[in-house]
């Protein structure tokens, strides 16, 4: 992957299993969101790159997957309430709307779900675009800093989601440079440096 | 886990998008020019508009003698207009904004379904334009060329349709999506009906400026619209966008072009650029580069240009193009602002180092000029008529060459720095940021002034006894429009580009010519103008 003629990230293979919840570490610049957003094919990239057996960018490796940004992507014209749903007939799974109202409700934003998320702090909204996240049943989720602007005790709630995404049989790849996630998590650890990874 | 399936029917999210954020946007949008503008006032406008075209249209008179048929010109401008768009699409015509982009591009959803709204409103406007332009073309036409056209807006308005859907499809095909993309549909479809235009309208001009056709049109040309009045004009148009909506919607059936993506990151962030110096410009705080607004150097043209390098993947992006020597860690603050100024023109791409040194030139020539022989500066010239001296003669001349000289030196003044809370003395902030452009600018002056002097006295240039003085008022006005412009834009917070600080600086570099040579004691101004110059310098703002 290269950006303005720099290459960023190279020679990188690794495999990720159903089950497995990964860590995607290294420092400041190291390619870590380069590397996320080419697996979702938000930027181009020399090689394959395979979702469950579909080529990445297309429709159905877009059925695999979800994608949490690390600066939270919402509409400021939408209730939480309202992104709630809108995120459920996206992914077309009705049962999501529900689950991303619990998840908001026990990251303690229950009396603000029918406010617009323009007014929240960056904790409060980086917590909408986790629980949008977190409602949806996909068997791939791919979260960038997803740790960012919360305070601890949302943070202990998301490590807990996590592992129990992984313990269902999902894969969860997560970016972050933070020492006490590798304690926390317990994850398989994707170093990446000077743009190789080591794994 | 459930396993999803693809499935190719709309999800209706899009749709339950689109009547909330759409019609809040639209509701918010009427609140605001309510306040903002007013609809009465618009009402008020709109009603005049209206009375003014009416009566324009009516006081249309035909030509005494008809202008010749200007149909090879409609088929070469179409020609090139096709051929054009043809050649480019390293762009897309229209994108998506960051929300969209993750929550809607990323997620299961047919690529056209995210696209659709946005695309039907870029179709809407294009629609709209072309659909104008034919109508004024339809009220000139018998006047000036004595026929009717009388369904060139609705053939121009599905011609500009065709060229949108030709404009994606180029984009969809374009080569920096990788090898693969020669191959698309996309690249076939656009090539077989854009071809096809392109053929048939550049073999219309040459056989018009040929002769072989004598002007004669065919109601089945592509801009037939223009010049023959029948319905049938309309049948090769519609032809067309029926086969490139075909191709565009196909080509946005499963797979989005792997560069759109990151373009339309950029592009939005462009687009918030332009946004939020336009809504500066209307709430008439700092246009340029958002001081007043806290914007961090938003209006920067330094980060535009990197948002553009971005947008095409180049190495402006990530790095600069070349730098120059940092300067020694103890050196002092003016030198590290000269650094800062320096390096932002220095590292513009070639071309635009080249056209903005270009015009240092001629700024420098304009202000010799206005020095040279203008009574303002030239011994004795007092005497003659100020405002009739030379080529830029008379304290007029000064205004108007200094006017110049501060519209070029916005262009070379360097990143807007804000002093805030940091320990930067206003005179060494000001001193440190003007003095690359004024060093440049009297750098340029010596050029100048020689290229004037081997022109000779044939082009009205000053001769060589009138150099030396004719250089040093240049100076002056130099130096005076460069920290005026500096001082006047850091302390309004308007940006130097804009016409208000330009102006203040003019006016105060030629009011010494235009006071003392209104009195008669034009002897004097070149000396007011470097007392001039002492005192905007020592101002501490």
């Amino acid at each position: 992957m290269s950006l303005g003629g720099v290459n960023i990230v190279e020679d990188v293979t690794f495999t990720l299993e159903r089950g497995q919840l990964a860590l995607l570490t290294g420092p400041n610049g190291a390619g870590k969101s380069t590397l996320l957003r080419a697996i979702v094919g938000l930027l181009p990239s020399r090689g394959d790159i395979d979702l469950f057996g579909r080529p990445n960018g297309g429709l159905s490796a877009r059925e695999q997957f979800v994608f949490v940004p690390d600066e939270p992507a919402l509409y400021e014209d939408l209730t939480l309430r309202e992104h709630a749903r809108f995120n459920a007939l996206v992914y077309r799974e009705p049962a999501a709307d529900e689950r991303a109202i619990d998840w908001l409700e026990r990251f303690g934003l229950g009396e603000k779900l029918d406010e617009f998320p323009g007014t929240h702090s960056r904790g409060m909204r980086q917590k909408l675009s986790l629980s949008l996240a977190l409602g949806l049943e996909r068997p791939l989720t791919l979260l960038d800093e997803p740790f960012n602007g919360l305070d601890l005790g949302s943070q202990e709630l998301l490590a807990e989601a996590l592992q129990e995404r992984a313990a269902a049989g999902g894969a969860v790849l997560l970016t972050g440079h933070q020492q006490e996630l590798a304690a926390r998590l317990n994850p398989r650890l994707l170093q990446l440096e000077d743009g190789l990874l080591h794994v | 886990m459930t396993s999803p399936t693809a499935r190719n029917a709309g999800s209706g999210a899009v749709p339950y998008l689109r009547r909330r954020t759409v019609g809040r946007a639209a509701e918010s949008y009427r609140r605001w020019v309510g306040r903002a503008v007013g609809w009465w006032t618009l009402l008020y406008l709109a009603f005049w508009l209206v009375v003014f075209v009416i009566a324009g249209v009516e006081t249309l008179a035909p030509l005494p003698t008809f202008l010749p048929s200007p149909a090879g010109v409609i088929a070469a401008a179409g020609a090139l207009v096709v051929l054009f768009t043809l050649l480019g699409g390293r762009t897309p015509p229209l994108t998506l904004d960051r929300r969209d982009l993750y929550r809607l591009a990323l997620a299961p959803e047919r690529p056209w379904d995210v696209l659709r709204w946005r695309y039907r409103v870029k179709q809407a406007g294009a629609a709209v334009a072309g659909a104008l332009l034919g109508a004024v073309w339809s009220l000139l036409a018998p006047a000036l060329f004595g026929f009717d056209a009388w369904y060139a807006a609705p053939a121009l308005a599905i011609l500009a349709l065709v060229l949108l859907d030709l404009r994606w499809l180029r984009y969809a095909a374009h080569a920096h999506h990788g090898p693969h993309a020669a191959k698309l549909p996309a690249n076939r479809a656009s090539l077989l009906v854009g071809g096809a235009l392109l053929l048939i309208l550049a073999g219309l001009a040459a056989s018009h400026f040929l002769g072989v056709t004598g002007g004669v049109s065919t109601e089945l040309e592509p801009l037939a619209g223009l010049t023959v009045n029948s319905p049938w004009v309309l049948l090769l148009p519609v032809i067309a966008l029926f086969n490139t909506q075909l191709a565009v919607v196909n080509s946005l059936r499963s797979e989005w072009p792997p560069r759109f993506g990151p373009q339309s990151l950029v592009l939005s962030q462009l687009q918030a650029l332009r946004t939020s110096q336009m809504m500066a410009l209307m709430a008439g705080v700092s246009g340029g580069f958002g001081g007043g607004m806290g914007l961090g150097g938003l209006g920067d043209d330094g980060q535009r240009r990197r948002l553009l390098d971005a947008l095409h993947d180049r190495p402006g992006a990530t790095k600069p193009r070349r730098s120059l020597p940092l300067p020694p860690p103890h050196a002092p603050q003016w030198l590290g602002l000269a650094w800062r100024s320096a390096s932002a023109l220095y590292r513009r791409p070639l071309l635009r180092l080249a056209f903005s040194l270009l015009l240092a030139f001629s700024a420098a020539m304009a202000v010799l000029l206005a020095s040279g022989v203008g009574p303002a500066l030239t011994p004795g010239a007092a005497d003659a008529d100020p405002n009739t001296g030379g080529v830029l003669g008379g304290a007029l001349g000064v205004l108007l060459a200094a006017f110049y000289l501060a519209r070029v030196t916005s262009g070379l003044l360097g990143p807007y720095f804000d002093i805030g809370v940091r320990p930067v003395d206003p005179l060494t902030r000001s001193f440190g940021r003007a003095l690359p452009a004024a060093a440049l600018l009297v750098v340029l002056l010596v050029p100048a002034a020689v290229l004037l002097t081997v022109l000779g006295p044939q082009g009205g240039a000053p001769a060589l006894d009138a150099l030396l003085p004719g250089l040093i008022g240049a100076l002056s006005l130099v130096g005076l429009v460069v920290l005026a412009l500096e001082k006047y834009s850091s302390w309004s917070g308007a940006a130097p580009s804009r016409l208000e600080p330009q102006i203040v600086a003019a006016l105060l570099a030629a009011l010494p010519a235009l006071l003392l040579g209104a009195f008669g004691v034009g002897d004097w101004t070149l000396l007011t103008q470097f007392l001039l110059l002492g005192l905007v310098a020592l101002i501490p703002v």
